[in-house]
């Protein structure tokens, strides 16, 4: 906790920066160690043995089935990481050359970007999102698409309001000058300027998809059994929990450590790169 | 008893000193002006009185006001002296008023804050717009800020400062960001109605022209402290210190006119570099060995001035620490 | 001034026209032929072929879309083929838990957020500022079903003080209805809070650096005064403008947690409309979603004129 309280004059958190670099370096850890241990394998049950509090055998007990909880939370945070990472990439990968377009095109062509990412903004993401995955169905990759495609804007928004100011300086004038067309300007460019921008956001929206993607396993429209999701695994818990509370609390942990861990990561990224962006907070 | 008495005021930032230490006083109803470069410490002295310094300096020393000593006193007791009992008026009319509420508002709030508006504060309120030149026909009290020009905010604060009737008023380069045309009328509407309610008037600037025409005392500072001061007239008719020869020389003036215009070379120095020596020595015409060695102290001169110059009197490295005794005659 | 308002009506036109088409778009891209869902896999052929006469499917695209339309614009909800009753009436009846729910929890959000924001603004740097912020940090990375489960665990299974799920109706008492909204209002309302507090705090330390708080520091005022009188106003100008924002991911925040809790409200009806290929009950729900968030954001714009005096039209 002492890393959470300490703090520096200058408003920044140096000690949040340490926290989330750790929390988020155990997410990581954890998801790797899945693909070559686990305690148990993860979907095998034992329904002897269900049920059962934390103790040496089971570090966090077992469920319904007498699958072994940290197995599960491990495989868990692969597929949570899976999730997210497809999702902020697909975001990124569509969200900044819309956004770079519109920086250098202006005109009609930024408007109507512009407009379009109002309107995905304006839309409640998470419901829209219910829709996609009820319609063409559950599963990882849909929620994959939902989330990604909400991604999108933020992204377009980010990259043209960062590209502005950077495309305003003279030596764009000069690789213009030189015969430069505007996607190669922004490639050589402007992107390299405004990257530090984009990686905090990107550590931002990675939380925001591990959340949604737990938002929608638990209604079932996420990550298919037998996948262990920690959204889900919450999902089953809820109706034990008067016999096993101890299956409610450890995946929501795990949802609540990730994206605080990221979270305070790229807040610390955002201080250490440019102090000047402190104050144009996230949504 | 004096209104004002400032003794070995010092503030620090950070372990940096940025003032000081630094001595005066005013009577009640006198004026003074504070004049000197940007950076010299003539607003710090101003906020040290107000008791708005920036949360993070240290200030020592004394400021007796009114028989009450500010230093130390907490933010509450201060509040109680501000607005009713002293007034400032700041140097940036478009940012200091509150662009969400009403100028009525604004300055009806600190007569309700020290229950001064009696029966009828929008009464009041128009009264005091009338004096200072916003008559309640042209200008409701409903207007904001934003539908004002500069000239009008600054009308605006300084109807704030008026409204309470203080002791003692502070403005702190109030005409720098206002147009040419402006400068003089609110200069003559600050000097009228600081006179008319007896009221003091510390005016901080950096033009000495307009120092000349407002102020019966000036006091010229250079890196945090006193360099010289004494009547207006004197210090700026016949000027015992370097720098304030130097400043008046910087002055554009009828007979120079198509020369370019003088500068003092080098600028002032960053505040916490001080040793023992003449903080304007590197910049100074006349500068001599003893200069770089100690601090001068007070000189004080025939015609009335004030004087922290080591040739003060004209013979060099005599004045040492403390107060020298009345020496006649200043050296040109 | 009208002009401001004309086009902002315009643009909400235009949101909620392009939001019925996308709704419109999406859903006739859904999988299945909703009369077959009707009637099932044993139905007759001619059966079938009367049903979507009825419904309306075998006319072209264009036609159903502006006929739908139309009838919206007319205030005519279409017909539940799950429950067989017009989409209204199913409205009507949930409207009663999630209006009191999202309102609850926006009020709880904003209650909380914003008084505790300044708190630390006011205090930045000391052991009260640090813990608020670790809190909203904290906060803002709880998913809200988690901490209804918690709050479920605790005050339910523990405790016993509130129902662990379910809606106990109005019928005992305007009270005993808003009783059991409070869990779920305050498991919605936790995230908000959390970035209203970290929002207001920085809004906050923004406005104390401006001059005019010096200004009515220099008229009298203490520094807690004129942080709420003159900092405060100015910072909840772009506050307002991010609870506009949260009030959609709220709405939204209903149908996770409504399902969470059992409740009989919109959120849950939209879920189980999208889990039974209800169409007509599903594209009107989702419409009025949008058309609520839209409209919930031009009144966020009417109380930006109220607080902004700037961009209400004067002289100079």
């Amino acid at each position: 906790m002492r890393g959470v309280l300490d703090r520096a004059s200058g408003g920044a958190w140096h000690g949040g920066l340490a926290l989330g670099s750790m929390l988020t370096f155990i997410l990581v850890a954890a998801a790797l160690l899945s693909f070559v241990w686990t305690p148990f394998p993860h979907a095998a049950m034992d329904i002897r043995n269900k049920l059962a509090p934390p103790d040496m055998t089971h570090w966090l007990g077992t469920d319904q089935f007498g699958r072994d909880v940290l197995s599960m939370m491990l495989v868990g945070a692969r597929n949570s990481i899976l999730v997210a990472v497809v999702a902020v990439v697909i975001g990124a990968g569509i969200g900044i050359p819309l956004g770079s377009t519109a920086a250098w095109r202006g005109g009609w062509v930024d408007e109507l970007i512009m407009r379009m990412s109002d309107f995905a903004f304006a839309f409640p993401a998470l419901l829209s999102a219910v829709m996609i995955t009820a319609i063409f169905g559950p599963g990882a990759v849909n929620s994959i698409i939902a989330i990604g495609i909400f991604n999108i804007p933020v992204f377009a928004r980010l990259t043209r309001g960062s590209s502005l100011p950077v495309l305003q300086r003279d030596m764009i004038l000069a690789a213009r000058l030189a015969g430069k067309g505007g996607a190669r300007i922004s490639i050589e460019h402007v992107l390299p300027n405004i990257s530090a921008v984009l990686i905090v956001q990107a550590t931002i929206q990675f939380a925001l998809a591990i959340l949604a993607e737990a938002g929608l396993s638990y209604l079932g429209l996420g990550t298919r059994p037998p996948e262990a999701s920690w959204g889900r695994m919450l999902n089953e818990a809820q109706t034990l929990m008067v016999l096993a509370p101890h299956l409610a609390i450890f995946p929501g942990l795990a949802i609540v450590l990730s994206v605080l861990g990221l979270n305070l990561l790229g807040d610390g990224l955002r201080d250490m790169l440019d102090p000047a962006l402190r104050h144009q907070g996230r949504m | 008893m004096a209104l004002l008495d400032i003794a070995g005021l010092t503030v620090s930032i950070d372990g940096a000193a940025v003032l000081g230490p630094l001595s005066f006083s005013m009577e009640p109803g006198t004026s003074l002006g504070l004049v000197g470069e940007s950076g010299c410490g003539k607003s710090m002295t101003a906020l040290s009185i107000m008791g708005l310094l920036p949360e993070r300096a240290r200030l020592a020393g004394s400021i007796r006001f009114d028989g009450t000593e500010l230093a130390g006193l907490d933010d509450r007791a201060h509040a109680r002296l501000r607005g009713r009992r002293m007034a400032m008026i700041f140097q940036e009319p478009m940012t200091a008023l509150n662009p969400v509420r009403t100028i009525g508002d604004q300055i009806a709030e600190g007569l309700l804050l020290h229950g001064l508006g009696g029966g009828d504060v929008s009464g009041r309120v128009a009264d005091i717009m009338a004096r200072v030149g916003l008559p309640p026909a042209r200008f409701p009290q409903a207007l904001y800020p934003h539908q004002l020009s500069g000239g009008q905010r600054q009308r605006v604060m300084i109807a704030i400062a008026l409204a309470m009737q203080p002791a003692l008023l502070i403005a702190d380069e109030p005409t720098t960001a206002l147009d040419v045309t402006v400068q003089l009328d609110i200069l003559g509407l600050i000097r009228d109605i600081a006179r008319e309610n007896a009221m003091a008037l510390l005016l901080i600037t950096h033009d000495l022209g307009v120092v000349a025409a407002m102020c019966e005392r000036t006091m010229v500072m250079y890196a945090g402290r006193s360099v010289e001061s004494g009547p207006t007239r004197a210090v700026l008719g016949s000027p015992a210190h370097p720098y304030t020869r130097g400043l008046l020389d910087a002055l554009p003036t009828g007979d120079r006119i198509g020369r370019p215009l003088r500068v003092i070379p080098g600028s002032v120095p960053r505040a916490g570099d001080r040793v023992d020596a003449c903080a304007f020595a590197p910049r100074c015409a006349i500068v001599g060995p003893v200069c770089r060695e100690r601090t001068p102290g007070f000189t004080d001169l025939a015609s009335g001035q004030t004087v922290a110059c080591h040739f003060a009197d004209g013979a060099g490295g005599t004045g040492g620490v403390g107060r020298t005794g009345g020496m006649n005659g200043r050296t040109g | 001034m009208i002009l401001f308002f004309v086009r902002r009506l315009f643009t909400l036109m235009l949101t909620l026209l392009a939001a019925s088409l996308v709704v419109f778009i999406v859903l006739e891209l859904l999988p299945g032929d909703p009369a077959a869902v009707i009637l099932g896999i044993n139905a007759e052929d001619d059966t079938l072929a009367a049903l979507r006469a009825e419904m309306g499917l075998d006319r072209p695209v264009h036609e159903r879309y502006l006929a739908w339309v139309g009838d919206l614009l007319r205030g005519r909800l279409g017909r539940s083929y799950t429950y067989d009753v017009p989409v209204g009436e199913l409205i009507a009846e949930r409207l009663p838990v999630s209006l009191p729910l999202a309102v609850m929890a926006m009020g709880l959000a904003t209650l909380f957020g914003i008084p505790v924001g300044a708190w630390a603004a006011a205090r930045r740097g000391t052991v009260g500022d640090t813990l608020v912020m670790a809190t909203s940090q904290l906060g803002v990375a709880v998913p809200n079903f988690w901490f209804a489960i918690l709050l479920i665990l605790l005050f339910s299974v523990r405790l016993g003080w509130l129902p662990a799920g379910g809606f106990a109706g109005y019928d005992e008492g305007l009270l005993a209805g808003l009783a059991s909204l409070l869990m779920p209002a305050f498991a919605l309302a936790l995230p908000q809070a959390a970035i209203l507090a970290r929002l207001t705090r920085s809004a906050v330390l923004e406005a104390l650096r401006e001059d005019y708080v010096r200004t009515a520091r220099a008229k009298g005022l203490e520094r807690r005064r004129a942080l709420i009188r003159h900092a405060l106003p100015n910072a909840l100008i772009p506050v307002v403008t991010v609870m506009g924002l949260q009030f959609s991911f709220l709405l939204a925040g209903t149908i996770i947690i409504e399902n969470v809790f059992y409740l009989p409200g919109i959120g849950r009806l939209i879920f189980q409309a999208i889990a039974q290929r209800d169409l007509t009950t599903l594209r009107d729900l989702v419409v009025l979603l949008a058309a609520t968030v839209v409209i919930v954001n031009f009144i966020v714009d009417l109380l930006y004129l109220w607080l902004d005096p700037r961009l209400r039209r004067g002289r100079g």
